[in-house]
């Protein structure tokens, strides 16, 4: 019973413990928060690649695409485990505008209808939202046509990250100029360019920058006609697959690819058939690895970080226990002379160390959840008052700093928190237990 | 001398003294680490943009004629040591079967360019750029940048050097977007049309900049023959930017002011109109200033968190001070009965303070420097024990972590830990100073 | 009242201590038994080694060479559990510096050696009977109104009483006191020997050290540590 009285007395009467306990709840404090908001901005940045490209792709890298894919994609519709497919062109192309502007673009070629249902496309255009069907009809002639462009392209972002929409879409004309290529991947001759001029009918946002700076989407068709991969054979770059409520993209990709497997098997004889054999299946995860990796290890990188500003707390604990042990031997010997095993003393300080650990996270945090649930007006008054923002909205593509609080995460950082004030009162513990009573009892001793 | 003997003995004997040092060492090493990766960063994105653009930039918002005039006049002034003119545009790049790229054509004089432009390396040396200048041979050469042709490696970051040279002598196919006459204001301005322009060239070289968004999409052609196949009618060159080395003696802001009145009486003498205003006269580190800026303040905030757990470290400091005056409270009665007086007292746990604060500050420089010079062994060694690879050139720009030490800052931190275990180590001397021999040396 | 049984015993025991570079021998041969009942003052002039022999009675330390028995068994035979147990429950210690817990109230204090034998959930389901037993004492030890205070809210003497009680809470059959009077004052120090009095005429076999002859005096037996050995001292005759 006295290793539940005494630890909570050192605890209470001790007012060095508090230091070790301010030490575990700012290093708590700060781990909460900044390892919330990094893994809401890494989560964020997952979530919004997978409504990019769908659960499953199923895909080329080579610019040459390749063909037969219309049976395909009518055996993937026709799956339970589908909800919608969509296939799409992709290549390298140039625009300009006028004699001012000109620049590279990924030219997407897709059908407006079924990518917004295998994507999160839908969800992101401005002026055609909710009306996908004449999305490449230019609302101010919808004769022309329409191609719609990344946001980053057209419109500027105040200071707060909004977009400087204009009422109706800008009247742009882009020539957009692209390679045809052969299914061989050579040039329909030197020089062989497509040109052609398309009229903006509208933005797309997707949140990613590399996206919203760099893509422009065309009709499928007109896309197929630009990069030589239109004729008798069409061809594509990558169709996009959203699964039924239910099933993880992991089981789907599976289910896929298995399908797949057995369509290339059964045109192996095509003529065209070789084109098929770079292409793979893969859930989003896999498909957009290069992206999401840089964020994860942003991620990882903090936590390395913290992990040393951990080691710093644990050295202050180490050091605190180090100087409540010291000025505890007299306590050691008294319980040893009465009975007490080396354990019980471990024990006892052991509980102390866990004491501390778990207050200084419980305070840590209930600091951070609370300054979490505020951080978003903190920084709008920052703002307003000192005109100081965390991550410059204009420049980076954040909307409010993430505050939702990930149980696991919170658990996690709890736990260590525990964990590194036992390893920090660990040496201090062993040398008390180790302690000999009569060698603290002595009349002189300090 | 009785201050130096107690302070060397209490040194020597607390263990605990130690232990206060090598947390002040582990939080000066942390704080030198973060801002030395941090300003060895943003000195890298400074030195890289100057490397691959020159000191400063005449970028104007159209093209024109006659830039060998404004080089003249530019290479006249003391304060500029070379000028060389760049046409920009963009393009498509085939390279081979079903490889396409979009790339950013430099059209340069490759004299000149290598007197202002600085590449950490070419696969064929420094004789690299004489092979574009081959006017005699109808074959145009360019050369491209190493990110071009090959990737990096994920884990390594490493450029595959073989593949890179399988792609010298290569005949490539090139596109640009449309280009118009230059916009000024001569009588003979024709119709403004549209153009576009496919030719082939060989790949003379390949380059590496060490700047990986450079590195991975830049063509290098030589001006006089790019204008030619871009605009076959005109006469002459055309350029939208000038590119400028400044002499080592130069003064920055006077270099500038001089380089704006050259430009503007030569902009007037080709009657660029309203374009001489429009046009940025600006420094290379000044075009990174806005992306550098939110690096500094990520650095700033990141200096900050630590700084305040920091502040834990000095508390700790006082606690340990305190305890150590509380148990040598006997020790200060007997020196106060001996005649010592309260200032000596404080001076003695003050000194200790002190030193406790310089041996932790010099202790926790030096392991500042030791991790922040072999952070990319590290970074090695953590990606081939843990297959982790934290580093990599497209998401950081650079291959490797610029891993300089920022004397100053360390300075500054050093000397900042110093007054801080000197500050947690205040209130315990004052304690001690006041404390009365009768009420300590009483038997009890 | 003494029973001839005896209840410990030391023979031909040893002990030295590193001081430095120095080895000191504080025991060279002592001999010892304790009979139930005794009152047992060792004296000695200072340094002489009667606190070893204290310690080595209790088991706070092992001798170099002899044997300390107690009912004869060798305590060197005690495992490591069974020589806590000894500590906890056989012997009770009255420290010169009384040695209380800071953090602990009087009541708390006396408790410890109740506590220290029993696993939390015992000590939940049984911890009545301690606390009865802990207020007797608290009461015989004339403190009842101060059970509620921490020690330095105590005088010398107060402490040294709750010292006693705790050393007294496991009923021990022995009661071991270094010098417990040592840091009082003359009148403290009589009322705290009063106590011990009135424990040996109720049967409780005590051992002191000490260096006061009044002690010597009070004793039914007294031993004098001469040059590491003891040496029996008739009641009466000066050491």
């Amino acid at each position: 019973m006295y290793k539940i009285i005494l630890p909570l007395r050192y605890l209470v009467n001790r007012r060095i413990s508090l230091l070790a306990v301010s030490a575990v709840a700012l290093s708590v404090f700060i781990a909460s928060v900044v390892l919330t908001v990094m893994h809401g901005l890494v989560g964020d940045f997952k979530e919004k690649n997978h409504l990019f490209v769908g659960d499953c792709v199923v895909s080329t890298p080579s610019l040459v695409g390749f063909a037969y894919y219309e049976l395909f994609v009518e055996q993937l519709e026709a799956m339970p485990q589908v909800a919608a497919v969509s296939a799409v062109v992709k290549s390298y192309g140039l625009f300009t505008m006028g004699d001012r502007h000109s620049g590279g673009v990924q030219i997407v070629g897709i059908d407006p209808i079924r990518h917004g249902r295998a994507t999160g496309f839908a969800a992101g255009i401005h002026y055609h939202a909710g009306d996908l069907a004449s999305l490449f009809e230019p609302g101010y002639d919808p004769n022309l046509p329409g191609c719609v462009f990344g946001i980053d392209r057209i419109f500027l972002k105040d200071d707060d990250g909004a977009y400087q929409y204009d009422p109706c879409v800008p009247h742009f004309g882009f020539d957009i100029t692209c390679f045809p290529l052969t299914a061989k991947g050579a040039l329909r001759g030197l020089g062989s360019v497509s040109s052609k001029r398309f009229y903006l009918s509208d933005v797309s946002w997707s949140g990613l920058a590399r996206v919203d700076d760099h893509y422009v989407y065309l009709p499928r068709a007109e896309a197929q006609t630009l990069c030589g991969m239109g004729g008798r054979d069409k061809r594509i770059n990558a169709i996009h697959v959203k699964f039924s409520e239910g099933v993880t993209p992991e089981e789907g990709t599976e289910r896929v690819r298995d399908l797949w497997t057995d369509y290339r098997e059964n045109r192996s004889g095509a003529s065209l058939a070789y084109l098929m054999d770079t292409v793979t299946v893969s859930d989003w995860k896999r498909y957009r690895r290069a992206s999401i990796a840089g964020m994860e290890k942003e991620e990882t990188a903090m936590i390395i970080l913290f992990v040393l500003v951990g080691i710093t707390t644990v050295f202050i604990v180490f050091v605190v226990f180090y100087m409540i042990v010291t000025h505890k031997v007299k306590d050691i010997g008294i319980l040893k002379s009465m009975g007490a095993s080396s354990l019980d003393v471990m024990a006892l300080f052991g509980g102390f160390a866990c004491l501390v650990g778990l207050c200084g996270a419980a305070l840590g945090l209930l600091g951070g959840w609370q300054f979490l649930r505020r951080v978003n007006a903190l920084e709008d008054w920052l703002h307003e008052k000192w005109d100081f923002q965390v991550w410059d909205r204009s420049m980076f593509a954040i909307g409010d700093i993430p505050h939702d609080i990930e149980p696991s995460v919170m658990g996690a950082i709890g736990i260590s928190a525990i964990f590194a004030c036992l390893f920090g009162a660990l040496l201090p513990t062993w040398q008390a237990a180790r302690l000999r009573p009569i060698e603290t009892l002595q009349a002189n001793q300090i | 001398m009785l201050k130096l003997l107690l302070c060397s003995r209490y040194l020597r004997r607390r263990k605990v003294v130690y232990l206060s040092v090598a947390a002040l060492a582990l939080s000066v090493a942390l704080l030198i680490v973060v801002s030395s990766l941090f300003t060895g960063f943003i000195a890298a994105c400074e030195q890289s943009a100057v490397d691959v653009l020159g000191d400063v930039l005449i970028s104007c918002p159209v093209k024109f004629t006659h830039h060998e005039r404004l080089i003249e006049q530019l290479e006249a002034s003391d304060q500029v040591q070379a000028a060389t003119a760049v046409m920009l545009t963009q393009g498509l790049l085939h390279l081979g079967k079903g490889n396409v790229r979009a790339v950013q054509i430099f059209g340069i004089e490759p004299e000149r360019f290598q007197k202002v432009i600085h590449f950490r390396e070419s696969l064929r040396g420094t004789g690299g750029l004489a092979s574009l200048m081959s006017p005699q041979d109808s074959t145009m050469r360019g050369f491209v940048s190493i990110g071009v042709v090959t990737e990096p490696n994920e884990l390594t970051d490493e450029y595959d050097y073989a593949r890179a040279r399988e792609a010298l002598g290569l005949r490539v196919s090139l596109t640009t977007g449309s280009l118009r006459r230059p916009d000024t204001q001569a009588a003979d301005r024709g119709p403004v049309r549209p153009r576009r322009a496919s030719f082939q060239f060989t790949v003379a070289d390949v380059i590496r900049s060490g700047h990986f968004f450079f590195d991975r999409e830049s063509v290098f052609l030589p001006l006089d023959r790019l204008c030619r196949k871009l605009d076959p009618s005109a006469a002459g060159t055309y350029v939208q930017r000038v590119q400028i080395k400044l002499s080592p003696t130069a003064e920055r802001a006077s270099a500038i002011e001089e380089i704006e009145s050259i430009w503007q009486a030569f902009g007037e003498s080709i009657q660029l109109g309203y374009n001489i205003q429009l046009t940025d006269v600006i420094t290379a580190v000044e075009m990174q200033a806005r992306y550098v800026g939110e690096i500094r303040k990520q650095m700033g905030m990141l200096m900050v968190i630590f700084g305040i757990v920091d502040v834990g470290v000095i508390a700790l400091i006082f606690c340990i001070f305190y305890m150590i005056v509380r148990l040598k409270q006997r020790d200060i009665g007997i020196i106060r009965s001996c005649g010592g007086s309260a200032g000596a007292v404080a001076a003695i746990f003050l000194g200790f303070g002190a030193v406790v604060g310089l041996v932790g500050a010099l202790l926790g420089v030096l392991l500042g420097y030791l991790f922040t010079a072999n952070i990319n062994r590290i970074e090695a060694w953590v990606a081939k024990a843990f297959g982790l690879n934290l580093w990599s050139s497209s998401l950081y720009v650079f291959e490797k972590i610029p891993n300089t030490m920022d004397w100053g800052s360390a300075g500054f931190i050093g000397l900042a830990a110093i007054a801080a275990a000197s500050v947690g180590v205040l209130i315990p001397a004052l304690l001690a100073a006041r404390t009365r021999p009768v009420e300590v040396l009483r038997y009890e | 009242m003494t029973d001839q049984k005896k209840i410990i015993e030391i023979r031909d025991l040893h002990k030295s201590y590193q001081m430095g570079s120095t080895r000191v021998n504080v025991l060279e041969g002592a001999n010892l038994s304790v009979r139930r009942g005794e009152f047992l003052a060792i004296l000695g002039a200072s340094g002489s080694g009667k606190s070893t022999l204290l310690h080595l009675l209790g088991g706070l330390d092992r001798p170099d060479q002899g044997r300390v028995l107690f009912e004869d068994q060798d305590l060197r035979d005690y495992k490591r559990g069974r020589l806590n147990r000894f500590r906890n429950r056989t012997v009770g210690f009255v420290f010169q510096f009384y040695h209380l817990i800071d953090e602990f109230n009087v009541r708390e204090n006396v408790l410890l050696p109740a506590m220290v034998g029993k696993s939390v959930l015992a000590w939940l389901a049984g911890r009545s009977q301690p606390k009865r037993r802990a207020d007797e004492l608290i009461e015989q030890v004339g403190l009842e109104d101060r059970a509620l205070h921490k020690p330095y809210q105590l005088s010398g003497g107060e402490r040294q009483r709750v010292a006693i009680a705790r050393a007294l809470m496991n009923r021990p059959e022995l009661l071991l006191a270094d010098e417990p009077t040592g840091n009082l004052d003359s009148a403290t120090g009589n009322s705290i020997l009063k106590i011990f009095e009135q424990l040996n005429r109720a049967g409780q076999t005590i051992v002191m050290v000490t260096h006061d002859e009044r002690i010597a005096q009070m004793a039914t037996r007294a031993v004098v540590l001469v040059d590491g050995k003891t040496v029996e001292r008739r009641v009466g005759q000066p050491s």
